[in-house]
């Protein structure tokens, strides 16, 4: 078997693997969806300054 | 009014923080998931909402057709309205699509699957996509029309996204809400999904209010700009007649 791949399973074997995944997915969801709203948040803020000139 | 919108963020500021209090400090952890089921309170409150704002972006483009000839200036703002909304719903979405593969991963195991419920909300995406680039870069003229046609053929899928899990066997989780018996939510799971749809709710609606206003702001530019060009060829013509 293909080294990499033999490590990829026993890392995936072990459930910590797992849990440290989903913390870090957990915290990743919050701050990507805080990143997407306050760009958006941002952008409009520069529209509505540029249309007030 | 500009003053309501004021008042309004502290207000969401403030229920947002609550809203995430509880989805990550007071909610209860889920058996089977654990800690990572608490994305569900910010996925399913913004699923939900950008179902709302797809809706309202609808009924303002059906409003847009029914009055575009016979009353302009109020179909402006319908058009405005529109726009406003499908911009909120399709940054609502993007949200929802990078919370789901986030949440699927260490839960099913894959980051994605063409199932009806994921194919069909990105499908929904796409659409709604389509219509900000019809909107953007589609030469002037009939784009408004063009824009609203697009909007009202595809809220034809918001239906679809939401009815998909019951209709098909999916790879998504059946209904928890609604899905008849043996199904439903720990009543301390309910409060924080409250909290944070209100606190999504009351954020969506103020990026929306401050977006209409300045694109309201955008067409009476243009209207003052279209009509100086206007006076301006006039007043050349006049003089020309003149000599």
């Amino acid at each position: 078997m293909n080294p990499s791949v033999l490590a990829t399973i026993l890392l995936q074997s072990d459930p910590a693997y797992w849990e440290a995944m989903k913390h870090r997915h957990l915290v990743l969801a919050y701050a990507l969806t805080w990143a997407v709203q306050l760009g958006y948040a941002a952008w409009i803020f520069v529209r509505w300054r540029r249309a007030g000139r | 009014m500009k003053k309501l919108l004021y008042l309004w963020l502290p207000a969401t500021g403030a229920l947002l923080i609550y809203g995430f209090m509880q989805a990550w400090y007071i909610a209860p952890t889920e058996a089977t998931m654990g800690n990572i089921q608490r994305i569900f309170y910010y996925h399913f409150a913004i699923a939900n909402l950008m179902f709302l704002f797809f809706f309202l972006s609808f009924i303002a483009s059906i409003g847009y057709l029914a009055v575009r000839r016979s009353n302009p200036l109020r179909a402006q703002s319908f058009d405005a309205f529109a726009l406003a909304n499908a911009e909120v719903g399709v940054v609502y979405c993007a949200c929802v699509l990078i919370q789901g593969p986030l949440w699927a991963r260490p839960v099913w195991g894959i980051w994605w699957t063409w199932d009806e419920r994921l194919t069909s909300t990105l499908i929904l995406f796409l659409i709604y996509v389509a219509y900000l680039m019809v909107r953007r870069f589609a030469v002037a003229g009939q784009t408004q029309t063009l824009a609203a046609v697009i909007a009202i053929f595809g809220f034809l899928d918001v239906p679809i996204v939401y009815f998909s899990i019951r209709w098909w066997r999916t790879q998504h989780p059946s209904p928890v809400i609604g899905g008849g018996p043996n199904t439903g939510l720990d009543p301390r799971i309910w409060v924080a999904v409250w909290w944070n749809l209100a606190a999504w709710l009351g954020w969506g609606l103020m990026l929306m209010a401050f977006r209409y206003y300045s694109i309201r702001r955008e067409q009476r530019r243009e209207q003052e700009q279209a009509l100086a060009a206007l006076e301006a060829t006039l007043d050349i013509r006049g003089e020309e007649s003149k000599r």
